[in-house]
């Protein structure tokens, strides 16, 4: 059927510059993030795992929901700029005075609109595509080309998406004949998916109904999905899915028929949003004029300026809140970041408190996301004010001058991002009292969001008042600024790693209680100083290219610009370009310092490649063991640094003579070894710290060795700190300290000779004096044998009581203790002194520990001690090195309270680690594959035991559900094909921990719980000590302690690999 | 007072010459800009108001020139465009407030006093409170020029404001530019010929971006006197009958006679002499302008 009106929107969007700078802008940005991705800037991925293929039907169907979101832009521009033109020219007057048919006018308008939003779609596949040939066959992240794939994901994920979206988006123009409506919508759909994805999280099944993009819908669709299977399925059409498109487009034709019901051909807005003003009765106005006599006490000088400039300001700020879109983004924000903090609490295994640290975080990067958008939208709708009111020409001729005005709206702007972020601050406390939780950080917040967020989107401020200013269509000013955003969130994939280009993109910081934001800040303040220098540049160019008047062209404006460059302008302008200038420099020496004492990522994989070319031949040669180290460690927290001394002693425990020494000392840290005149250093690779020495005289079989040794931490610089001493809270590990033999070992050697742990010791001694500043504690493994003060340091020196595995870690803080004993064990737990929760469940787990584990023989120390350690540290919960657990601070921070249905992850981190005492450390495996199975599967089943003996067995199910969970979850991820868990793998924790539990379960089921614990203490005294037995070895040992009908169980669980469900297991 | 305009020249982007050349003295009073539509009145309106810079020439006022000493001059200035837009939901009162500012009066109370008195002025008192985005066209203009008087001008640019009134909002306007031009410069645009011999003490005529004329209305109708005639001829009967003469307007009589009127120097016995009109000089002077 023919439609004028489709003809015409079609012939103008073709001859429309716009449309062409759209299809190539997504064209090339699909096309870059494709190259970028697989590696065409930087390299290809090198790894021996299988890979996601970047071009398989999921892969692209993921691409698809990442450019529906920036496609959203563009619904803007087709649907709605398509509806508004009418109104923003007046042409509607003449246009609906027409003898057109709605429906025809209508639908003219949406599908035209639809068409060019298919094209640029399209347009981002193609630019996918081009990317596939560009990156080859060769390339390890490209797989064949399917050109289903490309349909369904397009066809039926982008485009549909897109369309029912943009229903919305047309309709909202429409009706309010307000291009911004448009903007809001997207915003909100947006938001939208972020507020189901964080409120619906435990309902998977109606978030894939509702989500607007079917992302959600895709994942339930998926879930069950392996690596393979992402790299060769195809796109599944799920009912779930079906049943979302379905839902999205009832809504977008009930959508459609309102707005049919709701349009006219009329003058008059069919929707109106505030109050309206009635026009009143006026009375008969007299035509004589009255007096015009009156006294102007007009000022113009500089106080009276900024005064107007606030008053200005104040208009501006009152326009935003006054906007429905804005207190619409604005609801919708708060009530996304409401949902997002609640599961920043709320995780599916355990609850945390409400705390500030957490709320600074990721939820407040996507806040800030939000703030930002908002100052596009916003910064353009005070800027354009004037002229979309058609009031500027009014404005202009005041005696008002550039820089006030200016002035006003970035000083709107900014308050309406400081009373966003007072929004944030508000839902961030109601969440805390409403978990009872009163210990409110004002000062953290202030500073996180007022002195580190707030420059950053000033930042933003200036640059968007800029664009918008700049541009005088405001649909490609925001465009560009959107790229600009994107683009410096994407450079690293183009290969450009410096913060001199990524456009005020900050570095992240993480805040501990122990170490508040530490040496980061010096970083951030850096880099949000050269951005803010940067603004300041930008202010007086803003001031140049602001439009006042009706300037027409290029050559007015820059005439315009020469006038505007007056000498004070002109001196203005230099100092910040001075300023610029020197925190630029700056910037720029600190990262050329940062890549001369830091090697890149690229340039570690290089190394290592040449490592392992070089010295691999040196892997099965036969070294010493360490059997003493005598460690002194000085640790200043103040300052971030460490040195340490100490001496080495190795013995030779082989059969063979030694004439070769390899050593690897710590990889962060610049290490001397001193072994005098005993031997000559013949190869170095100083990059992983390896050198070879040749013995001067050789190690006969049971001869020892000593060496002397010293260790200072690389300088920290300013974005990376190169030592874990903080100002407080130092967690060193053992790493820092030499090592003896070839390091770079596959997982998959199999060697009786020594245990999983390590290949270069079986236990040591260990002797610590550790020094540090004077309101610190510092602690070693061990006994603590003496304490001392001297000036303003304090000293400590720790010996072990017995020879321990090489697995310890050094510690200081300002702790506060608590002190609790299990018999006359002293079990004390030293923690921050703000950290004062879930103290009852770790003690009750550490006491649960020691009383069970009794019937696999006495906990060998005096006494255990719990050391909290800053979350930035370690991801893990918590260790046992020797007879400390060092543990962190998120084990103190969970909330009890709201984890009455969940395990008790305080007590369950406790009593599995102390376990680790009799299955890790008195009983160690055996080095190769299948080495978790007999540490974790076992430590984890005695820890399920201990739920169910001190906790009942309702808790224990729920523990073991979660092992469940674990398991499935991990299965999806697995890259490769799954081993039967007497083969898992050093990285496989989810069949150690999730299956093995499970699988240790199923047995002591059928043969009984007591004969089982029975069969593990004849295996623990049997393999206790040096004798580190395998998982070959433990499967028949169980086969030879239970009957043969047993067998068949034990090998489906042990040595094969079986789908089951949970109620299988109950 | 004294406003003087030297050979100023705007040619636009699109290579369009909106103003040629013009050059024009004012002095307090009202001055009338007549021309027709796309003679350039709006540009010449909008560089005198410093909203756009003229490609050649200079403005000075009171011997200063106005785009080097444009925030200066800005401040004398009153500006009405032909066409403007207020921000959507701001009453009259709020929006003047917002102007107010704009123009530089400082503390609250003489804000206040001042919007009193200039709604009182423009008879916006009762509507003060109303809406300006719903005010009818009248209103509107009278809001424009409420606006203006925030800052007592001395210098009062209005362009084209009685188009589209009703006669009576118009005298009613008309009024309040006579009231103000008595110690100011009020200068005045239109295309309606009766605007300027109501008002006007000076006037000039423009089309093309060329000034035609500049004289005071008076004089320009004194110069007319005896050489206005109104004839039932035809141009083309005139023509033939070798009459030297220029057409000014025709129009239809009440019984559907086109009758021409016509600017001579001969008497016909045909022709009836008529009293001039500003409009006679104002065509008169167009039709010169088209014959050059």
């Amino acid at each position: 059927m023919y439609n004028p009106i489709f003809n015409y929107e079609l012939r103008y969007w073709l001859k429309s510059p716009l449309s062409y700078f759209l299809l190539v802008s997504f064209l090339c940005f699909s096309w870059f993030i494709m190259l970028g991705t697989g590696g065409f800037f930087d390299g290809p991925i090198e790894t021996k795992e299988s890979v996601n293929f970047l071009n398989s039907p999921y892969a692209l169907c993921l691409n698809g929901f990442l450019f529906a979101k920036f496609l959203l832009f563009v619904l803007v521009i087709f649907f709605g700029l398509g509806s508004f033109r009418d109104y923003r020219h007046n042409s509607h007057l003449i246009l609906f005075s027409f003898p057109i048919k709605k429906f025809q006018y209508l639908n003219g308008k949406f599908w035209s609109a639809a068409l060019f939003v298919a094209l640029c779609s399209f347009f981002v596949f193609a630019g996918i595509y081009f990317g596939e040939i560009m990156l080859g066959k060769n390339n390890p992240q490209i797989t064949n080309f399917q050109f289903k794939a490309y349909l369904v994901a397009y066809f039926f994920y982008l485009l549909w998406t897109l369309i029912i979206i943009g229903v919305f988006v047309f309709t909202s123009v429409t009706l309010t004949r307000n291009l911004f409506a448009g903007f809001v919508v997207i915003f909100c759909f947006v938001l939208l998916q972020i507020i189901l994805e964080n409120a619906l999280f435990n309902y998977p099944r109606t978030l894939a109904l509702l989500d607007p993009f079917a992302q959600n819908a895709f994942y339930l669709a998926t879930e069950d999905w392996t690596q393979t299977t992402r790299n060769s399925s195809s796109l599944p059409l799920s009912k779930m899915l079906v049943a979302n498109r379905l839902f999205w487009m009832s809504l977008a034709l009930i959508m459609f028929y309102f707005l049919h019901k709701k349009f006219d051909f009329l003058f008059k807005k069919p929707i109106e949003f505030g109050q309206q003003a009635k026009p009143k009765e006026l009375l008969e106005s007299s035509t004589k004029p009255r007096s015009t006599e009156f006294t102007v006490h007009i000022r113009h000088d500089i106080l009276a300026k900024i005064r107007y400039t606030l008053l200005l300001s104040i208009s501006d700020l009152r326009q935003i809140f006054n906007s429905w879109m804005f207190i619409l983004s604005s609801s919708f924000g708060i009530i996304t970041i409401f949902f997002i903090q609640l599961k920043v609490v709320n995780t599916g295994d355990f609850n945390l408190l409400p705390l500030t640290r957490l709320f600074i975080g990721a939820p407040l990067k996507i806040y800030s996301v939000i703030i930002i958008f908002c100052t596009f939208l916003f910064s353009n709708l005070i800027v354009e004010r004037s002229r979309i009111n058609k009031m500027h020409l009014l404005m202009d001729a005041t005696p008002i001058q550039n820089w006030q005005l200016i002035g006003s709206k970035v000083l709107a702007v900014s308050a309406m991002q400081v009373f966003q972020l007072i929004l944030f601050l508000l839902v961030s406390i109601i969440i805390q009292l409403a978990n009872k939780y009163y210990h409110f950080e004002f000062d953290l917040y202030f500073i996180q969001l007022f002195i580190l967020s707030l420059p950053s989107l000033f930042v933003w401020t200036i640059t968007s008042l800029l664009f918008h200013s700049l541009i005088s269509n405001r649909m490609i000013g925001l465009f560009l600024l959107s790229c600009l955003w994107l683009g410096s969130q994407s450079l690293d994939q183009l290969g450009i790693n410096t913060h001199l280009l990524a456009y005020n993109l900050m570095p992240n910081l993480e805040y501990s209680d122990f170490n508040g934001f530490g040496n980061q800040l010096k970083g951030y303040f850096l880099v949000s100083n050269y951005w803010l220098s940067f603004a300041f540049v930008i202010i007086p160019c803003l001031a140049f290219f602001w439009r006042r008047g009706s300037a027409s062209s290029f050559k007015e404006r820059l005439h315009l610009i020469k006038q505007r460059l007056n000498p004070v302008n002109a001196l203005l302008l230099l100092l910040f370009v001075l300023n610029f200038t020197y925190f630029a420099l700056s910037l720029y020496k600190e990262e050329k310092n940062e890549k001369q004492n830091n090697y890149s990522s690229k340039q570690l994989k290089k190394a290592l490649n040449e490592h392992k070319a070089v010295w691999n031949k040196y892997a099965n040669i036969t070294q010493p063991i360490i059997t003493e180290i005598d460690l002194k460690l000085d640790l200043f927290p103040r300052t971030q640094n460490f040195y340490a001394e100490g001496v080495t002693k190795l013995i030779n425990n082989s059969h063979d003579n030694i004439d070769t020494l390899l050593i690897r000392t710590g990889f962060d840290e610049i290490s001397n070894i001193y072994l005098e005149d005993k031997a000559e250093l013949i190869l170095e690779d100083k990059i992983m710290k390896s050198q070879l020495f040749i013995l001067k005289e050789q190690l006969n079989p049971g001869d020892s060795l000593t060496f002397k040794f010293d260790i200072r931490n690389g300088k920290n610089t300013t974005f990376t700190r190169n030592s874990n001493v903080l100002t407080n809270g130092t967690f060193l590990k053992h790493d820092i300290l030499p090592r003896i033999g070839y390091q770079f070992k596959e997982d998959l050697d199999n060697s009786r000779q020594f245990h999983y742990f390590h290949d270069d010791a079986h236990t040591i001694h260990l002797h610590t004096k550790i020094s540090t500043s004077e309101d610190q504690i510092a602690i070693s493994p061990g006994v603590l044998v003496d304490s001392f003060k001297d000036g303003n340091r304090n000293y400590f020196s720790y010996a072990t009581s017995f020879p321990i595995k090489i697995n310890f870690s050094f510690h200081s803080g300002k702790y506060l203790t608590a002190r609790e004993y299990s018999d006359s064990t002293k079990i004390e737990l030293m923690h921050h002194e703000n950290h004062s929760y879930n103290f009852d469940e770790m003690f009750e787990g550490i006491k649960a520990s020691l009383d069970y584990n009794r019937q696999f023989g006495n906990y060998p120390h005096e006494h255990v001690r719990i050391i909290e350690y800053p979350h930035i540290l370690e991801r893990y919960a918590a260790t046992l090195s020797c007879n400390n657990i060092p543990s962190s601070e998120l084990l103190f921070n969970l909330n009890t309270n709201a984890m009455k249905n969940k395990s008790n992850l305080a007590f369950y981190v406790m009593a599995h680690e102390l376990t680790h005492e009799w299955f890790g450390n008195q009983l160690k495996p055996a080095k190769g594959p299948g080495a978790k199975m007999i540490s974790e599967s076992i430590t984890e089943y005695l820890t399920f035991c201990i739920y169910k003996k001190y906790k009942g067995q309702e808790m224990a199910n729920k523990f073991l559900e979660q092992q469940f969970e674990r398991y499935q979850r991990g299965r999806k991820r697995e890259k490769g094909k799954e081993p039967p868990l007497f083969k898992v793998r050093s990285n496989q924790d989810y069949i150690a921990y999730g299956k093995g539990t499970i699988a240790f379960h199923q047995i002591s089921k059928i043969i009984g719980e007591e004969e089982f614990l029975k069969i593990l203490q004849h295996f623990h005294k049997e393999y206790s000590g040096s004798n580190y037995p395998n998982s070959e070895q433990f499967v028949e040992f169980l086969k030879n302690k239970i009957s043969d009908i047993h067998h068949p169980l034990v090998n489906q669980w042990f040595l094969e690999v079986h789908d089951f469900k949970f109620e299988e297991i109950y | 007072m004294h406003l003087s305009i030297q050979n100023i020249s705007k040619i636009y982007s699109n290579k369009v010459k909106a103003l040629n050349d013009i050059s024009l003295d004012v002095n307090a009073g009202m001055f009338g800009l007549l021309g027709p539509n796309g003679a350039g009145k709006s540009s010449l309106m909008r560089t005198l108001a410093t909203l756009q810079h003229p490609t050649q020439g200079n403005i000075l006022f009171n011997g200063q020139d106005i785009f080097k000493n444009r925030h200066s001059y800005r401040r004398t200035l009153g500006y009405l465009p032909q066409e403007f837009g207020v921000y959507q939901k701001e009453s009259a009162q709020s929006l003047l407030n917002y102007f107010a500012i704009l123009k530089g009066i400082y503390s609250k109370k003489d804000r206040n006093l001042i919007i009193g008195q200039v709604l009182e002025t423009t008879n916006l008192v009762d509507a003060r409170k109303q809406s300006v985005s719903t005010y009818s066209g009248g209103m509107k203009q009278r809001f424009g020029i409420a606006q203006l008087l925030l800052n007592n001008p001395k210098l009062i640019i209005v362009d084209e404001p009685t188009a589209g009134l009703d006669p009576a909002e118009r005298i009613r306007f008309l009024n309040v530019l006579r009231s103000l031009s008595t110690d100011n410069i009020v200068i005045f645009s239109t295309h309606l010929v009766e605007d300027i011999r109501e008002l006007c003490n000076d006037m000039a005529i423009i089309n093309k971006g060329t000034l035609l004329n500049q004289k005071k209305p008076i004089q320009a109708i004194n110069e007319l006197k005896g050489k206005i005639w109104e004839t039932s001829f035809s141009i083309k009967q005139l023509s033939d009958k070798n009459i030297s003469f220029t057409a000014l307007s025709e129009k239809y009589n009440e019984d559907n006679i086109l009758i021409n009127r016509i600017y001579s120097n001969e008497n016909n016995s045909n022709f009836i002499k008529v009293k001039p009109k500003l409009e006679d000089y104002y065509f008169m002077t167009l039709n010169r302008s088209l014959n050059v």
